[in-house]
């Protein structure tokens, strides 16, 4: 098939009619990306954040088993959650890493 | 396709973050943006809203672009879709004129030496001929404008609209018949 012809008289009739974008337009817009790229940024940041934390209570919680406490029955009451954790580490892993897919699937729906 | 030297600069720039670089994007690749999306959705307020939806986008998926067609068909594409998109949810279905005739037939019904030249010597006609523009389906009032007023090639309209040449020909030979049956009707052109 061929190649239609361009119209003159088409291109003139159309141009007739103005964009309706505001005039500041390619401002708006690119201080909103920007503030979404902030967001996202931000999010990472949240993770990084409560990876920091994770591993500061870990640090903690080792410190504590590793050095334990002089009074008798100081960690008694801990005594079972640290064998439950040892014994199923891989259970204990895999519902911790399904709970913060959950969480950061959830702040993602949320802030869509 | 051939690129622009300046395309992969560009781009990188945006990526950046440099200074001013996505706005000076925005500025560049507008008008293109607008004429898809309004011929699309044929609404001021919401073609403005889904201009926006189009450059976030942009600015979101432009790591993605992998420079295998030019910049400016690759944002074209994204307005394209997200006006098709909003058209789908709002069910209006993007009307269309192909049927059953064949693509030839269409084109030798076409005879361009009736022109529409004639219909826009004054700006009144002008305005009809506009008028006329406005009342064809969204996909070929679109196709209309990329190929009259943006002067883009076929084959660009063709990476934009992920339609095949010989469909979007086909549909620019008919828009031209609406427009002269559309304005005879009205006595701007003679029959």
């Amino acid at each position: 098939m061929r190649t239609p012809d361009r119209s003159a008289a088409i291109a003139k009739a159309l141009a007739l009619q103005a964009d309706g974008l505001p005039k500041d337009f390619p401002a708006q817009v690119a201080a909103l990306a920007e503030a979404r790229a902030s967001a996202r940024y931000l999010s990472l940041n949240d993770l990084a954040l409560l990876g920091a934390f994770v591993l500061m209570i870990g640090v903690c919680v080792a410190g504590w088993l590793l050095f334990d406490s002089p009074e008798p029955g100081g960690v008694e009451w801990f005594a079972p959650i640290v064998r439950a954790v040892t014994s199923q580490p891989w259970l204990v892993l895999g519902v911790a890493g399904v709970a913060v897919v959950q969480m950061l699937t959830f702040r993602r729906r949320a802030t869509l | 396709m051939s690129q622009e030297p300046d395309e992969h600069a560009r781009v990188r720039a945006v990526l950046v973050n440099e200074a001013h670089a996505f706005e000076s994007l925005v500025r560049d690749y507008q008008k293109l943006c607008w004429h898809i999306v309004f011929r699309m959705v044929g609404n001021p307020d919401d073609a403005r809203d889904l201009c926006q939806e189009t450059f976030l986008r942009v600015h979101r998926q432009l790591h993605q672009f992998r420079f295998e067609c030019p910049l400016k068909s690759w944002i074209g594409r994204v307005a394209y879709s997200i006006a098709l998109r909003h058209l789908e949810r709002r069910r209006a279905a993007p009307v269309t004129y192909l049927d059953d005739e064949g693509e030839s037939s269409i084109e030798s019904l076409t005879d361009e030496s009736l022109d529409l030249e004639e219909a826009a010597g004054d700006e009144q006609q002008a305005v009809l001929l506009l008028q006329a523009v406005e009342a064809l389906p969204p996909v070929p009032r679109t196709l209309v404008t990329l190929y009259h007023l943006e002067e883009l090639s076929i084959p660009e309209i063709a990476s934009i609209t992920d339609m095949s040449e010989g469909t979007i020909k086909s549909h620019l030979f008919r828009a031209r018949l609406s427009l002269r049956d559309w304005l005879q009707r009205r006595g701007v052109v003679a029959p």
